[in-house]
C-alpha cells in the first residue's frame, strides 16, 4: 500500500468512526444502503440478502462499544456481512434447496425492483453482477459501491492484493462482455435529470 | 496497406474493447454514485425494525447470534492453523483444517484443500495403487470445481489433470489383463487364477484381494449379458446367491457427477 493510500484509508476510517460518534441513526443512514445493495448485487435472492444485512447490523449494534476501537469498523460490518452471505449460501447448496438459476434470480431482481428504485434503476447491471463468480462479484461490489481499495478490499475478503486484482479484472472483463450495461444509461438519464 | 487515418482491424477491436470497458466503468461509476440514496422514511422504518428485533431477542437468541459470529472467527483460525501446516509440510493436518474454513466457503480454502489433497493423492500413488489415492482424487477434483465456480480459475488445470488421472487409474488394470502380459498386483496372478481355487478359497481371496475386485466390478455387467438378463448383482434381478460380498466402494465407485465428459467416458 503507498503512503497516499493508507492515509486515504485513514481517512475514510476516521470518516466511519465519525458518522458513529454521530450516533446510530447517523451510521444506520450512510451504511444500510451500501451494505443491502452490494448484498443484493452478490446474492441470487434478495431476501436472504436483506436478512443478512439485518444480521450483520444487528451483530454490529451488539458490539458498537468494541467496535469503537476498530480502526475501520465499517470493514468489519462488510466483512461480516460477507461471510454470513457465504456460509449460508454454502449450507443451502450443500442441501440443494438453493436456486441459483438466472431466470430465479431474474424474477427476484424484477420483484426487488417493485420497491428500491436503486435496483430499478441498474437492473441490468444488478443482473450482470449476479451471474458472475461470487468473489469477482465481491471484490467489484466492495471495491465499486463500498468504495474501498483493493488493499482494503483483499482485508475483508482475506485474500492476497494481487488476488483481488485477478478478480477485479477478470469480473470487470465479464461485465464488459456482457449485454446487460447499456441499459444503465437509463439510471445516467435518472441522474442528471 | 495502412489508411491515412491508422484504421487497422486491431485498432477497431482496440477501440471496441476500449469503448466496452469505459461503458461498464460509467455503468458502475453511476451505479456507486446513487448507492446512498434510499428515501428517509423507508430508512427510518428499516431502523426502526432493526431496534424492535433487536430488543425483542431472548437472552438465548443473543447467546446464539453471538456464537455464530464467533463461529466466523474459527473459519478464520482453522485456514490459519492450515496456512502454517501447509508451510511446513504437514499435508494432512493442513487438509484437516484447510476442511473446516472450506465448509464455510473462506477465503480460498476450496482451492487450497484442493492442492493439498491432489498433492496428498499424489504421495499415495507414489507409493502404491491404494484405494485411498482415489478418494483423494474425487475430493481434490470436487473442490477444485468448487474453487472454480466461485471464481478461482486457477482450478481450471489441475481439474482436468485429475480426470486424466483417474480415467487412466480406471483403465490400467482391465487393459493390463486383456492380453495377459501387463503386471498385476494379485498375488496369484489374477482373476482367471481364482477359478482354479474351491469356491469359498475364491471368495475369501476376492474379499481380500483390491485387484481381483476391480477386474470383477468390471466383467459383472457381462456376466449379465451371458445370462441373458440384466447385469449380475447391479439391481432387483441379482441372482439370490448374489455376486462375491464385496464393499461396493471400494470396487465399483460409479463415474463421478460433476463430469457429464467424465461420465460419458466412464459409460460402460
Amino acid at each position: 500500500m503507498t503512503r497516499n493510500q493508507s492515509n486515504d484509508s485513514a481517512d475514510r476510517g476516521h470518516e466511519a468512526l465519525m458518522r458513529m460518534a454521530a450516533g446510530e441513526d447517523v451510521f444506520f443512514k450512510y451504511y444500510w444502503p451500501r451494505l443491502v445493495r452490494y448484498l443484493n448485487a452478490r446474492a441470487a435472492d434478495t431476501n436472504l440478502a436483506e436478512d443478512v444485512a439485518s444480521d450483520a447490523m444487528i451483530a454490529f449494534l451488539d458490539r458498537w462499544d468494541y467496535l469503537l476501537t476498530y480502526r475501520r469498523p465499517d470493514s468489519w460490518l462488510f466483512k461480516v456481512a460477507t461471510r454470513k452471505l457465504r456460509k449460508l449460501e454454502k449450507r443451502a447448496r450443500d442441501h440443494c434447496c438453493f436456486d441459483e438459476d438466472l431466470a430465479s434470480s431474474v424474477g427476484d431482481l424484477q420483484a426487488a425492483a417493485a420497491s428500491d428504485m436503486w435496483i430499478e434503476d441498474h437492473m441490468d447491471l444488478v443482473a450482470a453482477l449476479r451471474s458472475l463468480p461470487s468473489r469477482q462479484c465481491e471484490v467489484i461490489g466492495l471495491h465499486y459501491f463500498g468504495g474501498y481499495t483493493l488493499a482494503e478490499t483483499a482485508e475483508i475478503l482475506d485474500i492476497e492484493v494481487g488476488t483481488a486484482k485477478k478478480h477485479l479484472s477478470r469480473g470487470l472483463e465479464r461485465l464488459r462482455q456482457s449485454q446487460g450495461i447499456p441499459a444503465t444509461v437509463k439510471a445516467s438519464r435518472r441522474i442528471s435529470a | 496497406m495502412t489508411p491515412d487515418n491508422g484504421a487497422t482491424p486491431e485498432n477497431d477491436e482496440q477501440v471496441v474493447t476500449d469503448l466496452a470497458a469505459a461503458a461498464t466503468d460509467r455503468a458502475l461509476r453511476a451505479a456507486a454514485d446513487t448507492i446512498g440514496q434510499m428515501p428517509g422514511a423507508e430508512l427510518q422504518d428499516k431502523l426502526s425494525q432493526l431496534r424492535r428485533t433487536r430488543a425483542s431477542r431472548s437472552r438465548r437468541e443473543v447467546l446464539r447470534q453471538q456464537a455464530e459470529l464467533d463461529s466466523l472467527d474459527l473459519d478464520e483460525a482453522a485456514y490459519t492453523l492450515a496456512s502454517q501446516a501447509h508451510a511446513d509440510g504437514n499435508l494432512s493436518e493442513a487438509a484437516r483444517w484447510y476442511r473446516v474454513a472450506a465448509a464455510n466457503d473462506f477465503a480460498d480454502a476450496s482451492f487450497k484443500l484442493a492442492t493439498v489433497l491432489d498433492a496428498l493423492s499424489g504421495k499415495y500413488l507414489a507409493h502404491s495403487d491404494m484405494p485411498e489415492e482415489r478418494g483423494l482424487v474425487t475430493e481434490a477434483a470436487n473442490w477444485y470445481l468448487a474453487a472454480f465456480l466461485v471464481g478461482d480459475l486457477e482450478g481450471r488445470d489441475p481439474l482436468d489433470t485429475l480426470i486424466a488421472r483417474l480415467d487412466a487409474h480406471d483403465d490400467a488394470p482391465l487393459a493390463a489383463d486383456d492380453d495377459g502380459s501387463g503386471p498385476c498386483a494379485c498375488a496369484i496372478g489374477g482373476l482367471r487364477h481364482v477359478a482354479d481355487l474351491q469356491l469359498a478359497e475364491a471368495v475369501a481371496h476376492c474379499y481380500a484381494c483390491p485387484s481381483c475386485q476391480a477386474e470383477l466390478a468390471k466383467v459383472r455387467p457381462l456376466i449379465g449379458v451371458l445370462h441373458g438378463g440384466p447385469a449380475a448383482g447391479t439391481g432387483e434381478d441379482a441372482p439370490s446367491d448374489g455376486p462375491l460380498p464385496l464393499d461396493p466402494e471400494r470396487s465399483d465407485p460409479g463415474p463421478l457427477a460433476w463430469s457429464p465428459q467424465h461420465s460419458g467416458r466412464k459409460g460402460r
